[in-house]
């Protein structure tokens, strides 16, 4: 029986019989013919025609034929994560512990494994909702993962464009933003031109992120083109300036100097009966300053009582102009013999954290470790987090360990932000600090900090406890979120050694 | 036994316990961890002096700790459960303690008094029965007149016009039907009741469950002319009542079981498990009903994708698929599987089913070789190896996960439905068994 007269059935049914009785005549002649029938009333008719079509329908019909055309996936060429791995991945997601969840791509991203068909449409929800795991997660969907998100209009994220010329044309803003980031690390110059050939065309928006972009290796080479760019607008004008800021040779910095040169002098006499030579610094702080310098972002008002208005310009000229600038100028042999002589007198030592700065902007890797081995920690105060997010993560780390004390919760905040683990020396530190600022540090903390947090801490936990008996029950809880997070590591750890 | 922690979790008997289980599969969080060739024992720091004793009964899977949560298993057994899941090694072999050995035996010494009322059960006074027996008779035929006029009066008028009914217009006759010891027929009216009616196509499904208790009340009154088996089918739906013991005097089958799927719904105050098993050997399919109040006990623990040897005693009926567990043996190696090769074959099968009960619900079927397909008009559908089609049913997640899984390979599914449209409770992903809840 086909669905059309079982519709014809239920439309019957609907009316009534009183109003549309329903006869043998209207079933087909295929279950009428079967039947032996002597009419009663009208609904027992209806209920006993119905009874049979219905029986009629659940076994006379054989299911039709599907003309939809299925495809496959195409085979995939690497092989797939452990069993175990797959099940700690789907108790991740339903705990909704996203940091694990990362740390689980990148064990199964550098085993050179795929994640199982069976948990692909959990990590392709997450792909969607979750733009910073995609990179990650399109590693692990393999052929199939690929497959089904073309199937499925929730799962289509843009795929990446095929060559640069086309996202450059055509793309999002943020994939625009994100292909010249990463051609200005691998190839500066190459960034460059890409910007110039549609700079005409470009919203204010977009202007101003790739001058900001520009800013990573900065150099000489830029400053003929950016230095001629014409703009109106404040905003542009101001990423402009910014941007030539960060170029030594600008004609900006070079104005800055100027300055700087003028305040700044080395004065030598003779101390301890004419026997030693007293070398100092003199600032002439009510130096002369072009009111050109003014419109380039540097203000004239302190803020900050302990430090006058004069003192304030200097300090951020200071904060622009590469640190080589005082070896050469204060007539020294290297960074440190600079650092000393400024940090002899207090009217000199309040420009340190100003070369702190600009040795952080300018990427100057010498005064950055001159400055974190022989600066005068009080004096550098929280400029030491911006000396260390300069350094090389593994060096950072070592640096991080010796400032620790200093500067705790700009140093965890910055170690955060890392991809690498922590060695283990420094995660004790840290979490010794941790665990005696229960109120600042909690589970979110943790949740955060596992995937920095080495397994081998694993068995230290418990000499963390905080002296204080009322932070005590604090740490009870968050020690038992910690031990949960690294067993979990650990699980993931071990989970991807084995073999399927 | 090997239990995967996914299995371990679906026991769980809800979210929240699934998360405190996880925080508790944490050895450090456990002061003893032992187990024996039966059970698996724990001793768990609480907020309280003494330690919570946990334990696990391996062989017929079930829990007991002296924990005051009344959630079952709790969050100490989930968690001990999954820790044995997730690395033996925490566990050191040794002799129970007298704790574990006491809850052990008192277990088994349960089962066994349970097949002796089993057996005493059917020694009850046949002379008294029979008299109740016609009596109620008479009551459930008077009630089926009165239901039958019901019907009637529905199908005189049509179903636009139940919209103009009272609001207990289906409650009043399934109180009379429950007076009229009829309590099968009281459960399907309130089913028709219960219909969705602003819900599409819903006049078929109100017509198809009109059918069928027109069929039930049919059946019933001509019943010394219908196969015995069919007989009782048709008593059972009405209301009368095979008791557990009976069931259990009667014969049994012992076979190696795939657990299948296990469901559980709340109704009312009530939790009702439906659990599928799959005789390996018999190829037979039996399903356990557990009814609990809320968050009470079920009596037994079966673990989807595992198999156990045990005896079922099935309810008697045209096509007899409802059965208890008279006695679990113990978890079993993985038996063989066999699944239908078309839904050609599952129709042919399903239509001997009906040629015997015309009431048969929903259906299981192992079926081999399907692919999840979607229609022009966006509706999925499980095709097999010669073209045809069955409408998916269930929620769209389970269909692309299904999707996902196949990849545009055919796949072994064990599907619960009928006709045309079956709902996939479980998948085989290579060897590796995946149920839904």
């Amino acid at each position: 029986m086909g669905m059309k007269h079982w519709e014809t059935i239920q439309q019957h049914a609907m009316l009534g019989t009183a109003r549309a009785p329903f006869t043998i005549a209207d079933l087909p002649a295929a279950i009428a013919g079967e039947l032996a029938w002597t009419p009663l009333d009208a609904e027992e008719d209806f209920l006993r025609l119905a009874s049979v079509a219905w029986q009629y329908g659940q076994t006379g019909g054989l299911p039709p034929a599907v003309s939809a055309v299925n495809s496959a996936a195409v085979p995939e060429e690497k092989p797939y994560c452990p069993l175990q791995a797959t099940g700690d991945l789907q108790s991740l997601v339903e705990d909704e512990l996203y940091t694990l969840v990362r740390v689980w791509l990148q064990y199964c991203q550098a085993a050179g494994q795929l994640a199982r068909p069976e948990i692909l449409p959990a990590l392709l929800d997450m792909a969607v909702r979750r733009p910073e795991l995609r990179p990650m997660i399109m590693a692990v969907a393999g052929n199939r993962g690929r497959w089904l998100m073309r199937l499925n209009p929730a799962w289509r994220i843009d795929p990446p464009a095929e060559d640069d010329d086309t996202v450059w044309q055509t793309g999002k803003p943020e994939a625009r933003r994100a292909l010249l980031a990463g051609m200005r690390q691998t190839d500066a110059a190459r960034a460059l031109v890409l910007l110039q050939s549609t700079w005409a065309t470009e919203s204010v928006a977009d202007k101003v992120a790739f001058l900001n972009i520009l800013q990573t290796h900065a150099a000489e080479a830029d400053l003929p083109w950016i230095e001629s760019l014409q703009e109106k607008g404040q905003k542009v004008t101001a990423a402009i300036t910014n941007l030539l800021k960060h170029i030594p040779g600008s004609k900006i910095v070079a104005a800055y100097q100027d300055v700087l040169r003028q305040a700044f002098a080395l004065r030598t006499g003779k101390a301890l009966l004419g026997m030693l030579n007293k070398t100092s610094v003199a600032v002439e702080e009510a130096v002369a300053v072009p009111a050109g310098i003014f419109t380039t972002g540097i203000e004239k008002l302190s803020s900050d009582k302990r430090v006058t208005d004069q003192q304030y310009i200097l300090i951020q000229l200071a904060m622009a102009v590469p640190p080589a600038f005082w070896q050469t100028h204060l007539q020294q042999a290297d960074a440190r013999a600079v650092i000393t002589l400024l940090q002899k007198e207090q009217h000199t030592a309040l420009y340190l954290p100003a070369l702190a700065d600009a040795a952080a902007t300018f990427r100057d890797l010498v005064w950055v470790r001159a400055l974190l081995d022989h600066g005068d920690e009080a004096l550098l105060d929280s400029a030491i987090v911006l000396l260390l997010r300069a350094l090389p993560v593994a060096e950072r780390m070592t640096y991080a360990a010796r400032f620790l004390k200093q500067q705790p919760q700009g140093i965890i905040a910055l170690l955060l932000e890392q991809d690498e683990p922590w060695d283990l020396a420094l995660a004790k530190n840290i979490i010794a600090y941790t665990a005696s600022e229960v109120y600042t540090y909690n589970r979110t903390f943790y949740r955060q900090a596992v995937h920095n947090i080495p397994v081998a801490l694993l068995s230290y936990i418990d000499t963390f406890t905080p002296a204080e008996e009322a932070k005590k029950p604090y740490w009870r809880t968050h020690a038992d979120e910690l031990y949960r997070l690294i067993s979990w590591k650990e699980q993931l750890q071990r989970s991807f050694s084995q073999t399927n | 036994m090997n239990f995967s922690e996914e299995q371990v979790l679906a026991m769980a008997p809800d979210d929240s316990s699934k998360r405190s289980g996880k925080e508790l599969a944490n050895a450090s969080k456990w002061g003893l961890m032992a187990h024996s060739a039966r059970a698996l024992w724990g001793e768990c720091q609480g907020s309280g002096k003494l330690p919570y004793q946990t334990q696990v009964d391996l062989v017929a899977v079930a829990f007991k700790c002296t924990c005051p949560s009344r959630k079952f298993p709790c969050k100490h057994g989930l968690g001990l459960m999954l820790l044995y899941a997730r690395d033996k090694k925490h566990f050191v072999e040794t002799p129970e303690p007298a704790w574990v050995t006491d809850w052990l035996d008192k277990r088994s010494a349960r089962e066994e008094k349970k097949s002796e009322k089993a057996e005493k059960a059917t020694k009850a006074d046949p002379e008294a029965q029979a008299k109740r027996q016609a009596t109620r008779l008479r009551r459930v035929e008077e009630g089926m007149a009165d239901l039958k006029r019901w019907i009637k009066d529905i199908v005189r008028n049509g179903l636009h016009a139940l919209s103009d009914r009272e609001a207990n217009y289906f409650e009043t006759t399934a109180r009379r039907m429950v007076d009229a010891q009829a309590p099968g027929l009281a459960a399907m009216v309130r089913q028709l009741g219960e219909i969705n009616r602003f819900q599409e196509g819903w006049q078929g499904v109100f017509l198809e469950q009109l059918i069928r208790i027109y069929l039930v009340i049919e059946g019933f009154s001509r019943l010394d002319q219908l196969p015995e088996d069919l007989q009782t089918e048709l008593r059972t739906w009405v209301g009368f009542a095979q008791s557990q013991e009976e069931v259990k005097a009667g014969p049994n089958v012992r076979d190696t079981w795939m657990v299948l799927s296990r469901r559980a719904e709340q109704e009312d105050n009530l939790t009702v498990e439906r659990t599928w098993l799959y005789g390996t050997t018999t190829q037979q399919y039996a399903l356990i009903l557990q009814f609990a109040v809320r968050n009470a006990s079920p009596e037994l623990t079966l673990i989807p994708g595992t198999y156990i040897d045990a005896a079922l005693c099935y309810f008697p009926g045209a096509t007899p698929r409802r059965a208890l567990v008279l006695q679990q043996f113990g978890v079993a190696p993985p038996g063989a599987i066999n699944g239908l090769k078309s839904w050609h074959q599952v129709a042919d099968t399903l239509a001997a089913v009906q040629r015997v009960n015309p009431l048969v619900g929903a259906s299981p079927v192992i079926i081999d070789g399907v692919i999840p397909v979607r229609d022009g008009s966006n509706r999925w559908l499980l095709k097999d190896a010669e073209g045809h089609g069955v409408v998916l049913q269930g929620d769209t997640d389970r269909a692309w996960k299904l999707m996902a899984i196949s990849g545009g390979a055919p796949l072994r599914l064990f599907a619960v439905g009928r006709a045309q449209a079956f709902e996939p409770l479980g998948v085989w992903i290579d060897e590796h068994y995946v149920a839904w809840a």
